[in-house]
């Protein structure tokens, strides 16, 4: 349901949030924007901002501790490359009580201000995505689209008025899209994409930025922390597909020895296997990768440019 | 998800009775308790202060009062587990993966290919193979080691001698008391004759075996789709979770760890 | 305060000798500098040797030995293959220990300017079973590589780059902003804390295995000169042969 509201009205939804939940939303640090804890429900920014890490960050941290127990979070200020993120996010670790479950989150979508990274317009964005509301700025006044039963009961404390404007949610492409099916396939057929992946990867530094930033890697070690008081803590590190040891066995033996082989890997994971086991690509366009890269490596370009070489059926 | 456990990653504890050393470095530990399993498929072992590791169990799954781990030392992790002694207690979860298709084995001839460690996860299997004997054809069981020193069960294929067909162990390396065979593995696999179109074939080895030995098997004309294989991968998990262990679009803690030939040989090198 | 007690009671102390030999010992101030953390580490080691922080200290044998600096005296030489007859393990510490250091510069000097040996790593004079690198390390990774050794626990440097933990610490990218940084070719563990200052990473810790230096010599060539490029790729020592060396050694 579609709903007109003014920034009082937000302010009463930021409170009404603030009982139930703890949360999260974008804060401007020196340049850059971190997605971080509001302490009290006031001056909520309300639009998505992007920031250099994903919400993944708060409820899959680094170092995460097996034995906490999980807090219900609001996240807020999501946009939609976000929340197609976090949905996907959720069915992967949806029966392994290590994050919180859908119910104990409420998702709150927001606009974005796309930068020149941005290609979710390339990517079909499922219209059928699960969040709970989504605030969106107009002229003078908010629109509140509720998605759930738990966005519905927040707006009914409020009391807030049904809007019959018209709403889309999705991004036009302003590019063609690419051609998910195609990638896949080209992708899949190492051998003839073989040259190609290692002039890639003669370019790249194999140093796990991108996996460190991307809302849809989620590769993890068990590690058992020892404290110096005596004890010992299990946790899951994040790790990189691109890291040295990740695909090594007994005796120091890699199974993935060149950096070529990580990188296929790491658009293989996004490509292929993601879409075998979540039922969609492993990507969503945020192009946050695109930014953290030193080595000026573009998975839009790299994608495109291997559709474009191998075009037809092989 | 049971009820009880926070997450899938708690542990439960068990104690272990019985230690022997089987081989250099190679230990078997008889563990008291039951966790309902079938042939081939793997637990997560802990060690606190340590790290984890997987192992399959390798005994009778028929044994509902104790199971067996046999651990060889090749890390941090297994080193120190192998210095436990019976009484002390072993952190497990699981069982994990999926299990040999013994129901397509029946009916038919049955292989059995054994490299090195790659017995453990097959021992359970041949138990089987054993204990419903009539109904399955032939059997072949064919195990390869480096020397005799490193032979593991060397009972069982003693015991299995009398009940199998063709019961082969092999070292590539003999001595002065070995009773077997010796030479690689995939001369042996090369002597017996065997109708291409009912028989079935459980291999366990390095994957430079696999290369091989598939190779003896294709030319005697034995379909992809019936070679299955037991792969080995870098776990952390075993959940299906971590992404550590895939072999191209498969997860082998959560597809394999047991592949036919036909679907796992197009991913091997992704 | 119990608790502590009772902990100490538990664990039978294995011993710990820290040795220098020429460098800045900042290292072992490095150690010390978190005093709490540092008294924890006593909970499992008797500290048998320390010059630095003891006035009594005792000759081996030692379970564990960390070394820090280069060797360069007759004197020094001696005391370190001493140490490795003495102790079961032997760490070494920093990047003198590890890469040769800011002194290992004078290996690239035209011999008639120094009349002195080059400068050897530990790696290159004795066998060394682990490291803890860093110009000075890092406190909580050198605790926590101690306390693993006393479990057994085999220590293992991270296998990604600098640029992993910098991006976990939201920090901006300084080779996209166009300032020179060896982020992306050196291993992790420091907790990128030289960038969350904003100061380019030095690569004090070493190369990674994977380390692309044609890539980093490309883009640092839009940024500084042939020169500087060699210069920078040579601060703690021989940043592709040596450093590359050492890393193949770690992997085992």
């Amino acid at each position: 349901m579609l709903y007109k509201a003014n920034n009082h009205h937000l302010d009463l939804v930021a409170e009404v949030i603030n009982k139930k939940y703890q949360i999260f939303s974008h804060h401007k640090n020196g340049s850059v924007f971190k997605y971080q804890r509001n302490q009290s429900p006031k001056n909520i920014s309300w639009h998505s901002q992007k920031s250099i890490l994903p919400f993944k960050k708060i409820i899959f941290p680094e170092g995460l501790n097996l034995d906490k127990d999980n807090q219900k979070v609001a996240l807020t200020g999501l946009a939609l490359c976000d929340i197609a993120a976090l949905n996907l996010f959720l069915k992967q670790f949806s029966e392994s009580g290590i994050i919180q479950k859908r119910e104990e989150l409420l998702i709150v979508g927001g606009d974005c201000s796309p930068d020149e990274n941005c290609f979710c317009d390339q990517f079909n964005l499922d219209p059928l995505l699960d969040f709970d509301l989504f605030i969106s700025k107009r002229e003078n006044e908010y629109l509140v689209y509720s998605k759930s039963w738990r966005g519905e009961n927040i707006i009914k404390k409020i009391g807030l008025k049904k809007s019959l404007v018209s709403f889309n949610l999705k991004a036009k492409a302003k590019s063609p899209k690419i051609d998910l099916e195609l990638t896949k396939k080209n992708i899949d057929n190492r051998e003839l994409t073989k040259d190609y992946w290692q002039k890639i990867s003669n370019n790249c530094f194999g140093c796990g930025a991108c996996t460190a930033v991307c809302p849809l890697c989620f590769c993890f070690d068990q590690n058992f922390l020892n404290s110096p008081d005596g004890g010992c803590k299990r946790c899951l590190n994040w790790t990189s597909c691109f890291a040295s040891d990740f695909s090594q066995i007994q005796f120091g033996h890699d199974l993935r020895p060149e950096n070529t082989d990580r990188l296929y890997n790491w658009y293989h994971h996004k490509f292929v296997r993601g879409p075998k086991e979540l039922k969609s690509p492993l990507c969503v366009g945020c192009g946050r990768c695109i930014t953290a890269c030193p080595a000026h490596l573009n998975i839009k370009n790299i994608i495109s440019s291997m559709n474009n070489k191998f075009p037809v059926d092989n | 998800m049971d009820d009880k456990t926070k997450n899938k990653f708690e542990f439960k504890n068990y104690k272990i009775i019985e230690k022997n050393e089987v081989a250099p470095e190679t230990v078997v530990f008889k563990i008291q308790g039951h966790i309902k399993r079938d042939p081939g498929q793997f637990f997560q072992v802990s060690m606190p202060h340590l790290g984890e590791a997987t192992f399959a169990p390798c005994s009778d799954i028929g044994d509902t009062k104790h199971f067996e781990l046999c651990i060889r030392c090749a890390g941090s992790t297994t080193n120190q587990m192998i210095k436990l002694l019976p009484g002390d207690e072993m952190q497990i979860r699981g069982p994990y993966g999926n299990s040999w298709p013994i129901g397509k084995m029946i009916g038919k001839n049955v292989v059995v290919v054994a490299g090195g460690m790659g017995i453990v996860p097959l021992r359970p299997l041949i138990f089987e193979l054993a204990r419903y004997r009539k109904e399955f054809k032939n059997i072949y069981i064919i195990a390869g080691f480096k020397t005799p020193e490193h032979v593991l069960f060397e009972k069982d294929f003693l015991s299995w001698n009398s009940i199998f067909k063709y019961v082969k162990v092999t070292v590539e390396k003999s001595g002065s008391k070995w009773w077997g065979e010796t030479g690689l593995i995939t001369e042996i696999l090369e002597k017996p004759k065997l109708s291409p179109n009912d028989t079935i074939v459980a291999m366990c080895g390095p994957d430079i075996m696999f290369k091989y030995a598939t190779q003896t098997l294709l030319n005697k004309e034995i379909p992809k789709t019936n070679i299955y294989v037991s792969m080995e991968r870098r776990m952390e998990c075993g959940i299906g979770l971590c992404q550590h262990c895939n072999i191209g679009k498969f997860l082998v803690c959560k597809d394999g760890p047991i592949f036919s030939w036909q679907k796992i040989e197009p991913e091997l090198g992704k | 305060m119990e608790k502590k007690k009772e902990t100490q009671q538990i664990f039978i102390k294995k011993s710990l000798a820290i040795f220098s030999l020429t460098c800045c010992e900042g290292c072992q101030f490095e150690l010390l500098k978190d005093y709490v953390n540092f008294n924890h580490l006593l909970n499992f080691y008797e500290l048998k040797n320390f010059r630095l922080g003891q006035e009594n200290n005792l000759d081996g044998p030692f379970d564990v030995a960390v070394v820090e600096g280069t060797p360069e005296s007759q004197r020094e030489y001696k005391l370190l293959h001493q140490i490795r007859r003495e102790s079961k393990i032997v760490v070494a510490m920093g990047a003198c220990a590890n890469l040769g250091g800011i002194q290992s510069q004078r290996n690239h000097l035209p011999a008639k300017y120094i009349g002195k040996p080059e400068v050897k790593t530990l790696y290159d004079t004795i066998k060394i079973d682990f490291s803890i690198p860093g110009c000075p390390i890092t406190n909580t990774e050198a605790i926590s590589i101690l306390v693993d050794l006393y479990w057994d626990k085999i220590p293992k440097l991270p296998g990604h780059a600098v640029c992993f933990e910098c991006r976990l610490n939201e920090n901006e990218c300084l080779i996209k902003k166009g300032l020179p940084c060896l982020g992306p070719v050196t291993v992790a563990g420091c907790n990128s804390i030289c960038i969350n200052s904003k100061e380019s990473c030095f690569g004090c810790r070493g190369p990674l295995p994977q380390a692309n230096f044609i890539k980093m010599k490309e883009i640092l060539s839009a940024m500084l000169s042939k020169k500087e490029i060699e210069d920078w790729l040579t601060i703690y020592g021989d940043y592709q042969k040596k450093w590359l060396g050492i890393n193949k050694r770690d992997k085992s």
